[in-house]
């Protein structure tokens, strides 16, 4: 495990209880220069999950709370008339954060959503046929209820690829809930943290993941998995080539947390489910048999053989 | 309850086929023994069939059949009624008497009624192997095929005529095959099993069945593409004794018009039982018309002998001390003697008297009176000729000019005997220092020469060819007589004296008895052979024809030339191996007819030998296999404890561990990481070296730079995990 890594996970641990994989997770989307979207029922800890993050980095943490009546330009900023000055002054929106937190972002218009997703793959957003830069590191954690659907708006394909990861929280064990209580008698934990490291540092930490080796047997096995979605009878369409990136960046960032300079097949493993289920669409068929993406995907990884050789032995 | 009848009802279908196709296997067996009785075994399949049908306790289907069995024996072979008060002492004799039998290891004389229970206790382990095919494996394919295999191969090497048979085994088998194979199919997709849906797919496929077989009936069919494969392993396994002699009949006395195709004819002519195997000789015939043989003009005279009296012929014999005796039972009696090489006189019951023909040395029967006489049975005392092969390499050449004028008529050839004949024998016989050599190499030619036998597709010669000319450069294909009479005039074209022989090969091999064996000789075993003079020794036989082994003993005393050890040659010792001798002059005079038969004769020689090597061979490999994941690992350690510690030996060092812990049942899955995998291993062995090998080896393939390992310790975390596998 990497050490700093490590003082960040028990930063966030003095709020999160037992999200010590979720915490892990955000943070290698963070650290691949990634988003997440984080999915489950409210009150289980999602905004607390990304505050820690941000706090733990000393990171500008943004929330924007998705509604249906929200416009493009409350996420990304608008231009004022300032009569003072009888100029327009841009006001930047909460996107313009380091960490930002979409709440609920299947509530809002796709016209909002697109703003928001376009601006996460671009870092950048357009305002008056100015192009704005949002500065690095650009951290979007968006969160998603997947029981109401009622007046939702669901994500379409095209952007649900822009999410690095898609992680479930879930509900804690009773032990943890009871602590969870316990914690929660004095105060509000989150106000208690500091932050371990600065932005820099996690900039810096950034560009070493890039640097995490990746031996080409291993790209081998990502391509051949990938390839296995789109081969799927119950797949109606596979993950992109965007998909198969987005594993190997992950993996590296996955890899250097454990403290390792080079990718195995278990990370590969380890992170496929996130990568790829939110990227697969089912045919019918898969519904009447009761299959999810997971279980698909668990059958991939189960039967495509792991590479045990360097790529030129092979 | 509705879905049992079904399956009940489909068991009963299979029962019903596999009842017809067993009775296909019956058939011919039946046949060919001459057993009658098929319905009383018909019988038994049935009952062996419903017992299992019915699914009846082991004990009393056992019981109900061990209670066939008995009452087949009985009722088959003991004059008693049964249930009489004789059944009881008749079975306990029986089974005293072939239990004596089988203890002193004579399996040749089990009575008839053991093997019949043998027999039926073969056809209730046949049907229990059905019923477990059919009901388990839902897969009668083998059996199958097995039967088809079987009728067919009977039909190839057997009188038996599987034509219809084999027909309807096919459509039998086919059906058996379908219905099964829709059952498996059915079990595997758990389809419903109702049995109309089951009709919809079993009636399409029995239409096509029938269809695919009445087409395939009615379809005009090509004639065999291979020969008939039955002469050509006869003749290459040395078999081909029986099946030989003239047209239709065994032994004729005519002649003069060889060839043209051959029919069988299996009669029992007489039997012998002897120590020895012989070529049985009755008449010689000295010249050759270009088409067949006849005797020559002249009046040669005749001798008379006594029973019980020497009856000296041109032939050599052995030393009387070596006389032995053959029992001859005559089935089909004939006025003239079977005769063998060195015959020294005829003991019969009644005083008989013989008459010797000095052309052709037959020897007629009569009795005192002048009539002519059948014996039925005697006895033929003979002493087997050994002839010195220092005596026969001592006949040169030359010393054929200087020949007794009487053996003229032995180099008789007709005018129109083709020069190419001659010119051949000459190139067969250059190169060749004695008469011997060159006798030899005119018999060993055939062998060489691209001929092959065959009964039936000789030819006869168009009016004005010679039959050995046709035979020697056109044909190349025919019987004994082809390749005897090509020899005889290839002999005599080159100066060398010979005459052709004929009479009956050795026979069937018998049972043996009180050291005696048993030969059975029919029509089919009629042959003709040669006799060519070696200036020095005299008349021996050879045998040209593929497929079949003279009797001949020669004895090498070549090597016995210091003059000590010809003091210590005694005629006893040359004469107590002439059983082993037999098959070696083709040896020792050419290298190139080493047959079959020669290894065949070895291995007989050294069963015992070969057999316990053969077992401890299989037992050993079969020790080391069960054993390998013991001595394997341990061969490895010690070869790696060898190597040098690097990353190469590393790597193949892991390999190794890997094989080892997949042969005892830790196998990585496809899918599986080699951590998880590693996890696992250790889990199971109770170790954590496992994940720490994995760890390094991982590194080695995944990453880009090798740190620095600890190679002494990685080695000792191998060894260590190897010798946890072994323990």
């Amino acid at each position: 495990m990497n050490s700093q890594i490590q003082t960040v996970l028990e930063n966030i641990e003095k709020v999160m209880i037992g999200k010590r994989e979720v915490a892990e997770l955000s943070i290698v989307a963070l650290l691949a220069k990634g988003h997440v979207l984080l999915e489950d029922v409210p009150g289980v800890g999602k905004t607390m999950m990304v505050r820690a993050l941000a706090k733990s980095f000393d990171a500008q943490f943004k929330r924007i709370q998705f509604t249906p009546d929200l416009l493009p330009s409350d996420v990304v900023g608008v231009s004022i008339y300032n009569p003072k000055t009888l100029e327009f002054e841009f006001r930047p929106g909460p996107i313009m954060g380091d960490v930002v937190l979409a709440d609920e972002i299947n509530r809002t218009s796709p016209k909002t959503q697109s703003a928001l997703l376009e601006a996460m793959e671009e870092a950048s957003v357009t305002i008056d046929g100015n192009t704005l830069k949002i500065a690095q590191p650009f951290f979007v954690m968006a969160t998603q209820n997947p029981i109401e659907h009622e007046g939702t708006y669901p994500l379409p394909e095209a952007q649900l690829d822009r999410f690095l990861l898609k992680i479930k929280m879930g509900y804690p064990s009773r032990g943890q809930e009871v602590e969870i209580l316990r914690r929660a008698e004095n105060g509000k934990p989150i106000e208690k943290i500091d932050a371990v490291l600065s932005l820099a540092q996690l900039i810096e930490l950034q560009v070493l993941v890039q640097g995490v080796y990746v031996e080409d047997s291993v790209k081998n096995y990502m391509v051949e998995l990938a390839t296995q979605t789109r081969e799927n009878s119950y797949v109606h369409l596979g993950v992109s080539p965007r998909a198969t990136i987005a594993l190997m960046k992950a993996s590296q960032a996955y890899a250097f947390i454990k403290g390792r300079s080079f990718v195995t097949p278990d990370d590969v493993q380890y992170l496929v489910p996130f990568v790829f289920s939110h990227r697969i669409t089912l045919k019918p068929d898969a519904r009447y048999d009761n299959v999810t993406a997971e279980e698909i995907i668990e059958r991939i990884i189960a039967k495509t053989p792991v590479p045990t050789k360097r790529f030129a032995e092979q | 309850m509705k879905k049992s009848l079904g399956n009940f009802v489909e068991l009963v279908i299979a029962y019903v086929i596999i009842f017809f196709i067993l009775r296909e296997w019956l058939v011919p067996v039946m046949e060919l023994t001459n057993t009658g009785l098929i319905h009383l075994f018909l019988v038994f399949i049935g009952l062996a069939l419903v017992l299992s049908l019915f699914a009846v306790h082991p004990l009393l289907s056992g019981l109900v059949k061990l209670g066939y069995i008995t009452w087949f024996v009985v009722f088959v072979y003991s004059e008693n009624a049964v249930l009489s008060g004789e059944t009881v002492p008749f079975l306990i004799n029986e089974v005293k008497l072939n239990m004596a039998t089988i203890l002193s290891g004579d399996f040749g004389q089990v009575s008839d009624s053991f093997r019949t229970v043998l027999f039926l206790a073969l056809i209730w382990m046949l049907i229990y192997l059905i019923h477990h095919w059919i009901t388990v494996h839902k897969n009668i394919f083998y059996f199958f095929v097995l039967t088809v295999f079987f009728i067919a191969t009977l039909d190839t090497f057997s009188e038996y005529d599987g034509k219809v048979a084999i027909v309807k085994v096919v459509v039998l088998g086919l059906i058996m095959t379908g219905v099964l194979f829709v059952k498996r199919l059915w079990l595997q997709t758990g389809a419903p099993s109702e049995v109309a849906g089951k009709w919809k797919i079993v009636v399409p496929m029995l239409v096509s069945v029938m269809l695919v077989s009445t087409v395939a009936f009615f379809l005009p069919k090509e004639g065999p593409t291979w020969a008939d494969p039955v002469p050509f392993i006869q003749s290459v396994t040395g078999q081909g004794e029986s099946g030989i002699g003239k047209k239709s009949v065994g032994y004729s006395e005519d002649d003069s018009q060889l060839g043209g195709p051959f029919k069988g004819d299996d009669t029992l002519i007489f039997t012998a039982s002897s120590r020895d195997r012989h070529y049985w000789r009755i008449d010689t015939k000295d010249t050759y018309t270009s088409k067949g043989w006849i005797h020559s003009n002249g009046n040669f005279g005749e001798e008379v002998y006594q029973d019980n009296s020497v009856i000296p012929t041109t032939l050599q014999v052995g030393s009387p001390e070596n006389e032995r005796e053959i029992q001859m039972d005559i089935k089909v009696p004939m006025p003239f003697l079977i005769q063998t090489y060195g015959m020294r006189y005829i003991a019969t019951e009644e005083p008989t008297i013989f008459i010797q023909n000095m052309q052709t040395e037959k020897i007629l029967t009569k009795q005192q009176n002048g009539d002519t006489k059948l014996l039925s049975h005697y006895t033929l005392a003979y002493s087997e000729p050994i002839y010195s092969m220092q005596q026969l390499r001592l006949s040169e050449p030359s010393m054929l000019e200087t020949l007794d004028p009487s053996l003229d008529r032995f180099l008789q050839l007709p005018n129109t005997l083709p020069q190419r004949v001659r010119d051949l024998a000459e190139d067969l016989i250059q190169d060749k220092a004695t008469v011997y050599e060159q006798v030899k190499a005119v018999e060993s030619y055939f062998s060489r020469g691209g001929y092959s036998y065959n009964k039936t597709a000789a030819a006869i010669p168009a009016e004005g060819q010679d039959y050995v000319d046709q035979f020697l450069f056109d044909t190349k294909i025919g019987y004994c007589d082809n390749f005897s009479t090509s020899m005889v005039v290839l002999l005599r074209s080159v100066g060398i004296p010979a005459r052709w022989v004929k009479g009956f090969a050795p026979g069937d091999l018998g049972p043996i008895s009180n050291g005696l064996r048993e030969y059975r000789v029919t029509n089919n075993n009629a042959h003709s052979w040669v006799e060519a003079y070696i200036p020095g020794t005299g008349w021996i036989e050879f045998e040209p024809t593929i497929g079949f082994s003279g009797t001949v003993n020669i004895d090498y005393d070549l090597q016995r030339e210091s003059p000590q050890q010809e003091e210590v040659l005694q005629p006893e010792e040359q004469q107590e191996q002439p059983q082993k001798q037999k098959t070696e002059p083709k040896k020792a005079t050419s290298s190139s007819s080493f047959s079959l038969n020669d290894v065949w004769t070895w291995l007989k020689k050294h069963k015992y030998a070969w057999l316990a090597v053969v077992v401890l061979v299989a037992i050993v490999s079969l020790t080391l296999f069960m054993q390998r994941k013991t001595w394997i690992p341990k061969m490895q350690v010690r070869a790696f404890r060898k190597k040098e510690a690097d990353w190469t030996n590393f790597d193949a060092s892991y390999q190794v561990l890997t094989k080892q812990l997949a042969r005892i049942g830790l196998r990585r899955k496809d899918g599986e990481t080699l951590r998880a995998f590693a996890k696992r291993v250790d889990a199971s062995l109770e170790t954590d070296e496992m994940q720490k090998l994995t760890a390094v080896y991982e590194q080695r393939i995944y990453s880009n730079d090798a740190k620095d390992v600890d190679f002494i310790k990685l080695k000792e975390s191998w060894e260590y995990l190897i010798n946890r596998t072994i323990g």
